[in-house]
């Protein structure tokens, strides 16, 4: 229910923020365009109804699927979105993936071991992801890897090799997060009950950990990963552009340049849905690694 | 004169445990930015066409003149930087200031008068939350056009629902206590009671929030200027260098790609260190590993 609202609100917004951008016709027509011309673009993509009637048009053919045409493409903006949407999945997934994997190893690392060092190096390595703007570590991997050592290609979609540098750069932001998220919530649960109990039965101190605290300070570092969805969603936009890696923050970052209205809004729309579905996801995650929450 | 040495040496109590390096990086930065007129070199904005892509002095090629290299366009990049400082300060500081302004204002409305007004803010502040804030920003900068003044804007409205939430939840539990309820008795009025015994009460958590937000803040800004609907050009922005010189990548210049964002990342960690003592020092009961 609530998720409807939230949906409505981000479908007025986008549709507000789009139409007062400027008039997109002006940008279509050739420069020397007359006013009869205009007005047959304007008629050909409904931009010359009211803006109400223009926002019930876009509620009605959005429950449908159907965004409109891209005005500067030709082609339907749904289309594109749907072409675009692999490419994007396929990097956040990849840049989750490691930056879980990071981050609560990390954590665990800097939770396990007593040696200074190692908790300095995880300390460290933390800040940096949170300090470097991730277009930034885009742009010094690309001079390493790419340019002076040739190992990993510099744009475009195709196998791990291009994969990893972009989920590389995406990812390392997110890792300084969960690392510390795992950290306290591990220093939680090491304090409780069972833990003593599953020391007292002479369980070495890895499964202590990886068996039984992990899995309890879990439930937040899964939490704050749906949170971050989309933080990371926002942060791959600068990532795509310098790998003009073909995902949707690529798409919406030359429609917005071009005000191609259909194409962003879509765009927006689908990521606010997705959004809305997975909090729900993230709930029913919580209950299965939570049985206290089921009863309430 | 008594009270002055006082308040000092209150103000050498408050910044015990403050770390060193972060806090030295930060005054340099400021001072950069402050005094930039006179630190600069060059015309960070002008530049000789015929000094185009100089190395830096401690290469071949490089010289004194211009100790950090010149752009495709001959400026001087030592200048540019140290003019970015003050771009990027200044956003950092209005947007922070506009958004956590805005943020408690609402934040404590909503807490404090409870009903239609909490729901409607609530909502709002949910709804916020799931658009992607670059995107939207995009959207935003596009509407309005890429200047200062709006880039300011666009980042105080993306995040003023933090505070938002924050104060409100503060709100809610002072609202119950023993000394607002006396305050009513008295006879304040509403709005005295939210600015004399909510709104300072509230303070602690909205700096500390802002001082964790402000690093945020610069790498969005810097992150919207490189999609190139931040700072507009000729401006010495750190986020519209790294654009410009993404060329510089492939044909060896690699000063271009290098010095601008290695300044982010020194402001953006002197921020997120001192942030984080500042909530140590505010809110003493939370313990964390950075």
């Amino acid at each position: 229910m609530l998720g409807i609202v939230v949906i409505w609100v981000v479908s007025v917004l986008i549709f507000l923020a789009t139409r007062a951008s400027g008039d997109p016709v002006i940008m279509m027509a050739d420069p020397g365009a007359g006013k009869e011309e205009l007005d047959v673009i304007r008629e050909r993509y409904g931009l010359n109804r009211s803006l109400p009637v223009q926002y019930a048009l876009y509620v009605v053919n959005s429950l449908k699927g159907d965004f409109g045409q891209s005005l500067f493409q030709g082609t339907s903006a749904s289309l594109l979105i749907w072409e675009r949407i692999p490419a994007t999945l396929e990097l956040l997934l990849a840049a989750k993936i490691i930056s879980l994997t990071i981050g609560i190893l990390g954590g665990v690392l800097a939770v396990a071991s007593r040696r200074k060092w190692v908790q300095n190096s995880v300390r460290i390595f933390s800040l940096l992801g949170l300090s470097m703007p991730n277009f930034w570590i885009a742009l010094l991997g690309m001079l390493i890897f790419s340019v002076y050592l040739g190992v990993l290609p510099t744009s475009g979609r195709g196998g791990i090799s291009h994969l990893i540098m972009p989920a590389f750069s995406l990812g390392w932001y997110f890792s300084a997060g969960y690392t510390r998220i795992t950290y306290s919530a591990l220093l939680e649960v090491l304090n409780q009950e069972y833990i003593k109990l599953a020391r007292m039965k002479g369980l070495p101190e890895w499964l202590v950990i990886g068996k039984h605290a992990l899995k309890n300070a879990m439930i937040p570092v899964i939490t704050l990963a749906g949170m971050n969805v989309v933080i990371m969603i926002s942060a791959a936009v600068p990532i795509e552009t310098v790998f003009a890696w073909p995902g949707l923050g690529y798409l919406l970052y030359t429609s917005a340049g071009n005000r191609d209205f259909n194409v962003v809004q879509g765009v927006v729309l689908i990521i606010s849905v997705f959004m809305v579905l997975l909090n729900l996801l993230v709930d029913i995650l919580y209950a299965y690694l939570d049985p206290r929450i089921r009863y309430k | 004169m008594k009270r002055i040495v006082n308040i000092l040496k209150r103000f050498k109590g408050f910044f015990r445990g403050v770390s060193k390096i972060p806090a030295a990086i930060l005054i340099l930065l400021l001072l950069a930015a402050v005094f930039a007129n006179y630190l600069a070199l060059h015309n960070p904005e002008i530049g000789d066409p015929r000094e185009r892509l100089l190395p830096t002095c401690f290469e071949k090629g490089g010289s004194l003149k211009f100790p950090l290299g010149t752009d495709t366009l001959g400026r001087d990049v030592f200048s540019r930087v140290i003019f970015g400082a003050r771009v990027s300060l200044l956003v950092a500081f209005s947007a922070v200031f506009l958004s956590a302004c805005f943020g408690t204002l609402m934040g404590v409305c909503a807490g404090f008068f409870g009903g239609w007004i909490d729901q409607i803010v609530m909502r709002f502040t949910d709804a916020w939350l799931s658009i992607p804030t670059i995107m939207f920003a995009t959207l935003l900068a596009v509407v309005l056009g890429p200047s200062i003044t709006n880039i300011i804007i666009i980042m105080g409205l993306i995040y003023w629902t933090r505070y938002a939430r924050v104060t409100r939840g503060e709100a809610l539990s002072l609202k119950t206590r023993d000394f607002v309820h006396l305050a009513t008795i008295a006879g304040c009025s509403k709005f005295r009671i939210i600015r004399k015994h909510i709104l300072p009460n509230v303070m602690n958590s909205v700096i500390t929030l802002a001082s964790l937000q402000i690093g945020v803040v610069v790498v969005v800004e810097a992150s919207l200027t490189f999609l190139g609907v931040g700072v507009p050009p000729p401006k010495p922005a750190w986020g519209l260098m790294l654009s410009e010189g993404r060329g510089g990548l492939f044909t060896g210049q690699w000063w271009l790609i290098v010095f601008p964002g290695l300044a982010i990342a020194l402001l953006v960690m002197s921020f997120n260190l001192l942030g984080d003592w500042l909530r140590r020092r505010l809110d003493p009961h939370q313990q964390s590993l950075l």
